[in-house]
């Protein structure tokens, strides 16, 4: 039998985890503005400052990243694809900024049943956080299907695991109170696929 | 410190979470048995038996089960009750590891509680939420009456119907329905479901009295609840006696106000049928009624509902 103290102490530590896992992972997420009126969330992948969003939220050559602070800075998109719905900004900024890149989690390994947290800017509100479980284990070739309450601007920020490791890129509400993400196996391939086009293209120069 | 380190309850809370839907899902089959995405069924602890919901079971043969493993089984309808929305059929071998029932009544509100499917591709689904309420006896949309129910704030998807709401530990609490609250998420709790199992391999449907009759409630006017020493504020005016019927047979007649059964007052029509339980039938009833100002009582015998 637990005594209401224990108890009421044990929820008290799971709130505390709860908000200083989110906490990490709001670290990791931007707000970005497309350059057709498009807005929503972006995920810092690299040390550099590379951003991962999705397609839809940045489908120009350009967009704006904006800061805790309310600073904009301008990013380019140096690599699409409408087929994931993933597009990577590289802001251009002359000063080094304190990006903190995303704990990246292969989505392959998620579990059904699995709690996970939804971080983005949601209709503008920065930083807005909502919990729910993994539906179906995307396994290694689906989307991350989850019961969470996301909303337009949730789009390209992060999906992460109980630990504050992103799984997914969340993209799409299904009816019904279904939401997809890209899974990270894709996000990986993507950025990969990048590097090696990057290198191909010194080599030729 | 970083996140990790920190979120140690977190962390194993949701390992906690997929190890139940984990553990529970190899007693969770899908049941094929209608046009739309199949239904969800649950390995029944005892009889070799996939419990599932009514309403997923749109055709009598051709059903199967696919099992946790991805295996497609044949399975025979034993009963069903639409009522309740509860079907058992008996699988053509084992359909996956008998389900483990919660203990009764530890379903409280706030509960942490999942919903468990089966796709049709034969995948576990799950969906998480709190219990948010335990509700006393009420009486479906589809006209059961059922001893209590659970409701949860967590979503049904499509197909998750017959399939089971479990605990944090994997532990079987009730067998979720979409269709006995016109949609919204309710739960069968397991000793509920249990009592309607049992009947239904006994006797492969759930036995209800009938009477013969449609009624509408109707106010008792002050001052025939007077003259009559009549409590009750409305009554049931007869619309329709069904010739031949129990009721036709015991002398009611079109226009009679229905008071009481067995003194058990019925102010509306799924009183009424909440009245006439199963250990009505063939047996002699009482019941009070109003015709011509005055107060009657007629001796009926119930048969049973078709």
């Amino acid at each position: 039998m637990t005594t209401a103290v224990e108890a009421q102490s044990r929820s008290e530590s799971l709130a505390a985890d709860l908000a200083s896992v989110i906490e990490a992972v709001q670290r990791s997420v931007v707000m970005v503005r497309g350059s057709r009126e498009t807005s929503g969330s972006g995920v810092v992948w690299t040390e550099a400052g590379a951003i991962v969003t999705n397609y839809h939220v940045a489908p120009g050559p350009f967009a704006q990243v904006i800061l805790a602070d309310g600073s904009r800075i301008p990013a380019r998109v140096t690599r699409r694809s409408t087929a994931l719905d993933l597009a990577l900004l590289e802001p251009e900024v002359a000063v080094p900024l304190p990006w903190n890149p995303a704990a990246v989690r292969d989505s392959a390994d998620l579990r059904t049943g699995e709690l996970v947290l939804a971080i983005g800017n949601p209709l503008g509100e920065r930083n807005v956080a909502t919990m729910g479980v993994v539906v179906t284990a995307p396994g290694a070739e689906n989307p991350v299907r989850t019961a969470i309450v996301l909303r337009p601007g949730n789009s390209g920020g992060a999906l992460a695991d109980s630990s504050g490791r992103v799984v997914g890129i969340p993209n799409v509400v299904m009816p019904g109170g279904l939401a997809l993400a890209v899974p990270t196996r894709a996000v990986q391939r993507f950025i990969a696929a990048r590097h090696a086009a990057a290198a191909r293209v010194r080599v030729v120069a | 410190m970083s996140a990790e380190e920190h979120a140690n309850l977190l962390a194993a809370l949701s390992a906690d979470l997929a190890d139940a839907v984990e553990r529970a899902s190899q007693s969770v089959v899908g049941v094929d048995a209608r046009r739309r995405v199949p239904g969800t069924g649950i390995v029944w602890p005892e009889g070799g038996i996939v419990v599932t919901a009514d309403h997923v079971i749109e055709r009598h043969d051709e059903i199967s089960l696919v099992t946790s493993g991805g295996h497609r089984i044949g399975a025979t309808l034993i009963g069903r009750d639409p009522g309740s929305d509860v079907a058992v059929l008996r699988p053509a071998s084992a359909a996956g590891r008998p389900a483990e029932l919660a203990p009764a009544e530890s379903a409280r509100v706030g509960s942490l509680a999942l919903a468990i499917g089966r796709t049709a591709s034969g995948a576990t689904s799950a969906s998480f939420g709190i219990i948010s309420a335990v509700g006393g006896s009420w009486r479906s949309m589809r006209g059961g009456a059922i001893d209590s129910y659970l409701r949860a704030d967590l979503t049904l998807y499509p197909g998750y119907s017959g399939g089971p709401i479990v605990d944090a530990s994997g532990r079987v609490m009730g067998m979720n329905s979409s269709h006995l609250a016109g949609g919204q998420s309710v739960a069968l709790p397991t000793a509920v479901v249990r009592g309607i199992v049992d009947a239904l391999v006994a006797h492969g449907r759930i036995r209800r009295a009938y009477l013969g009759v449609t009624s509408r409630p109707i106010e008792v006017p002050d001052a025939l609840r007077e003259k009559a020493h009549v409590d009750q504020q409305t009554g049931l005016l007869l619309l329709n006696v069904e010739p031949g019927s129990p009721a036709d047979r015991g002398g009611l007649f079109l226009g009679d106000v229905l008071l009481a059964v067995n003194d058990r007052p019925v102010t509306h029509p799924e009183a009424l049928q909440a009245a006439l339980g199963a250990d009505l039938v063939g047996k002699h009833v009482t019941l009070r009624l109003l015709r011509g100002g005055e107060v009657r009582d007629l001796s009926v015998t119930p048969g049973e509902r078709e």
